[in-house]
């Protein structure tokens, strides 16, 4: 069911809650970032669409710069959106599996330049055969394990195989390698770019042994928000995959170049001396397994339990809070979060300047 | 929105476009009428708890397609959803506190049965400030696992005296919430304890509902002490015996690293793990070591099973509630065919 959205020029005290908000400035200061750091840099920024799923605020960034304008996505649906979004160049940064949705991929690639990430020799000629049956071609990298032990070739052997033979398929184009990691929790540059540097260097090796091959390597593309200042300096790496930094978290905090952008707004329904009750639960604002959110402003409250249409906080200061007030809840893992919700509510100053739709929101095929 | 290649009714459910969200109909329909039947034995009315899935197709099996048979919603923007799909008797859990919600509430209490539960007496300031067809109130009555409500039985008399100046509002009854297994009893024994109290004070309180909605109900109902009227439930449909799944997500293996690890296409935005990581269904050999937000971790042993890419990988919620929230669609399957698809109309209805 849809239902109203607030109008243009609405104060956030007047929003119905719980809502979602993105703090204008704050988003934009966290592109102005990326732009900046990528102005001079032969590596770009490519956005990832998993956190955002909203192709107008992915232009925001291309717009602002520092970008190959171009965006990852994580599945073929969520690609699907940001090329009806407008977005010309999309990398789906997962293997896509099932003839069902080879052939989506296949068609896609026909109306905007589409890349797949690749680690078996079997979905690898699936997906060739297909797309030559439509007449398309689909551009490979092939994703490279570094340390989350998921998907991905685990030797540079196995990378050159596969390469190979990406490179002898007619309806594939072997373009190089990519891998992802994180480097969360080191908030200083220098520890960062040594554990970046560690994993991105084990897909950068795949990339050498394909390429002392003889097979041309035309993309690395690696990094993530937490390296995007130290993806760059390394030798190779073309592209760097950031999402988070659009609008962070509050574990995220301690990038402090980047604000917290994301947050929801919820009303105070219930109050004692010992507790909070606020309309927002589970269903809107996720809490994977305990990992709570926090409240904007008053570190002396804390989510206590969380149900799926209500939470109840605890509180330890005097703070005077009344039903019917409202507090902004700084979130704990944004594109989770982000997933289930229709709709960016964006406030500048206060009061509400668009409403954006989340478009690729459960799009998860 | 969700965007998967849609297939024909009668497709086997196997092949449906992963990850996808499957309930199966006649072991629905089954919980459905022996959780009521048993309940109706012990004098107990259930009262589904229709947000959990947020489907109107689901709710109308629960309530044997009788639009004025009583369905329990979390949230003023779900009560919207029911009511547009036919439902006339709607409790709802929020209390009203802002104005868009006091504006929602008027329209909804003219078109149909409305009962609020509050928790405190401010709730009931903003109710005096509506005028139309009278609303019933539910008072919420604390436990040791929800302390939200009105604490002491003095105060339940004085908002009830309060109440009765008030042309437009009746006191219905009493509810409070049970979140933990163990303090099941202790709260329909405050509960009870509440009842005797306005008893005692020529108070009757027709309805003593105690709201099981956050519990995966596993005792027998008999456990349930005398004055409870009804109970609330919104995993009930859901109930699983060993092998018999009644709801769960299909996914797909996309990549088989290294032995004994699959990666599979349903991650934590196409199940929650809110309150656990899901369980593997139809491969006892298996189960998901972990979820990133778009993929799943599948360990198994490499001598007992070989998962192959494309392999298809049932998997158990921990979360009902939570897992409906992520889908706009159910795939309702009948011996293995898909037989309908029926949409979560009330799925992010937060407000």
């Amino acid at each position: 069911m849809k239902f109203n959205q607030p109008n243009i020029g609405t104060s956030i005290n007047d929003l119905e809650t719980p809502s979602l908000i993105i703090d204008l400035e704050a988003m934009e200061s966290n592109f102005s970032v990326i732009s900046e750091t990528y102005a001079d840099s032969p590596c770009k920024m490519r956005q990832h669409a998993k956190n955002i799923k909203c192709p107008d605020i992915l232009w925001r960034q291309i717009e602002i710069g520092g970008t190959l304008n171009g965006v990852c996505a994580a599945k073929v649906s969520e690609a699907e959106v940001m090329v009806e979004g407008g977005i010309r160049d999309v990398l789906i940064t997962s293997e896509v599996v099932g003839s069902d949705k080879q052939k989506r991929l296949a068609y896609l690639a026909k109306r905007a330049n589409i890349k797949v990430c690749i680690d078996n020799k079997d979905n690898l000629t699936e997906l060739s055969s297909i797309a030559a049956s439509i007449g398309s071609k689909i551009g490979v990298l092939i994703e490279v394990d570094t340390s989350m032990g998921r998907a991905g070739v685990r030797t540079p052997q196995q990378g050159l195989e596969l390469a190979k033979l990406a490179d002898s398929l007619e309806s594939v184009e072997f373009l190089g390698v990519m891998s992802h990691q994180t480097v969360e929790g080191f908030a200083d540059k220098e520890t960062r770019f040594l554990e970046g540097k560690k994993y991105i260097d084990m897909c950068l090796e795949v990339g050498k042994t394909i390429q002392d091959s003889g097979i041309e390597i035309k993309v690395v593309s690696s990094g993530e928000t937490f390296s995007y200042d130290v993806a760059p300096m390394i030798d190779g790496v073309t592209e760097v995959e950031g999402g988070t930094y659009a609008l962070m978290s509050g574990p995220t905090a301690y990038m402090e170049e980047f604000s917290l952008a994301g947050k929801v707004l919820t009303t105070v329904i219930d109050v004692d001396e010992a507790q909070i009750v606020i309309d927002a639960g589970i269903k809107c604002l996720g809490g994977p397994l305990g990992v709570k959110p926090g409240i904007e402003g008053d570190r002396n409250i804390t989510f206590d339990q969380m149900y799926d249409s209500y939470s109840i906080l605890s509180r330890k200061g005097k703070g005077n809070y009344n039903i019917g007030d409202t507090l902004l809840i700084e979130t704990s893992q944004q594109d989770i979060l982000v997933n289930r919700w229709d709709h960016f509510i964006g406030v500048r100053n206060g009061i509400v300047e668009v409403i954006y739709e989340i478009s690729a929101r459960g799009c998860h095929h | 929105m969700e965007r998967p290649v849609s297939k024909p009714i009668g497709q086997h459910f196997l092949d449906l476009d992963t990850p996808a969200l499957i309930v199966n109909n006649s072991r629905l329909r089954t919980n459905i009428e022996n959780t009521a039947e048993d309940l109706m034995k012990i004098g107990i009315k259930l009262i589904p708890n229709t947000a959990t899935h947020g489907t109107s197709g689901i709710a109308r099996t629960q309530t044997g397609y009788n639009p004025k048979s009583p369905i329990f919603v979390d949230t003023f923007q779900q009560a919207e959803c029911f009511f547009q799909a036919g439902f006339e008797n709607i409790i709802i859990q929020a209390p009203p506190v802002s104005s868009r919600k006091i504006d929602s509430l008027r329209h909804l209490q003219d078109s149909q049965t409305l009962t609020l539960s509050i928790s405190n007496v401010s709730h009931l300031d903003v109710l005096k400030k509506t005028h139309g067809r009278r609303i019933s109130v539910l008072l919420k009555i604390p436990n040791k696992s929800d302390s939200v409500g009105f604490k002491t039985h003095e105060e339940l008399i004085k908002l009830i005296e309060n109440m009765e100046t008030l042309e437009h509002l009746r006191f219905e009854g009493l509810i409070t919430n049970a979140n933990e297994m163990e303090s099941m009893e202790q709260a329909c024994e405050v509960l009870i304890s509440a009842a005797k109290y306005l008893d005692s004070n020529s108070i009757s309180s027709d309805q003593r509902l105690l709201n099981a909605s956050n519990l995966i109900l596993e005792k027998e109902f008999n456990d349930i002490p005398k004055g409870i009227t009804g109970l609330i439930s919104g995993t009930y449909p859901f109930y699983t015996a060993t092998q018999n799944t009644v709801c769960s997500v299909i996914s797909t293996v996309m990549s088989t690293p290294e032995p004994g690890k699959a990666f599979v296409d349903c991650g934590q935005k196409a199940i929650s793990i809110d309150q656990g990581v899901p369980s593997v269904i139809n491969y006892p050999d298996a189960e998901i070591e972990k979820m990133s937000a778009e993929h799943g971790y599948v360990i198994f042993d490499s001598s007992k099973l070989n998962l192959q890419i494309g392999d298809k990988i049932l998997l158990a919620p921990a979360s009902y509630s939570d897992t409906f929230n992520l889908y706009d669609f159910v795939n309702i399957i009948e011996e293995d065919k898909l037989q309908s698809i029926i949409p979560t109309d009330s799925r992010g209805a937060f407000k």
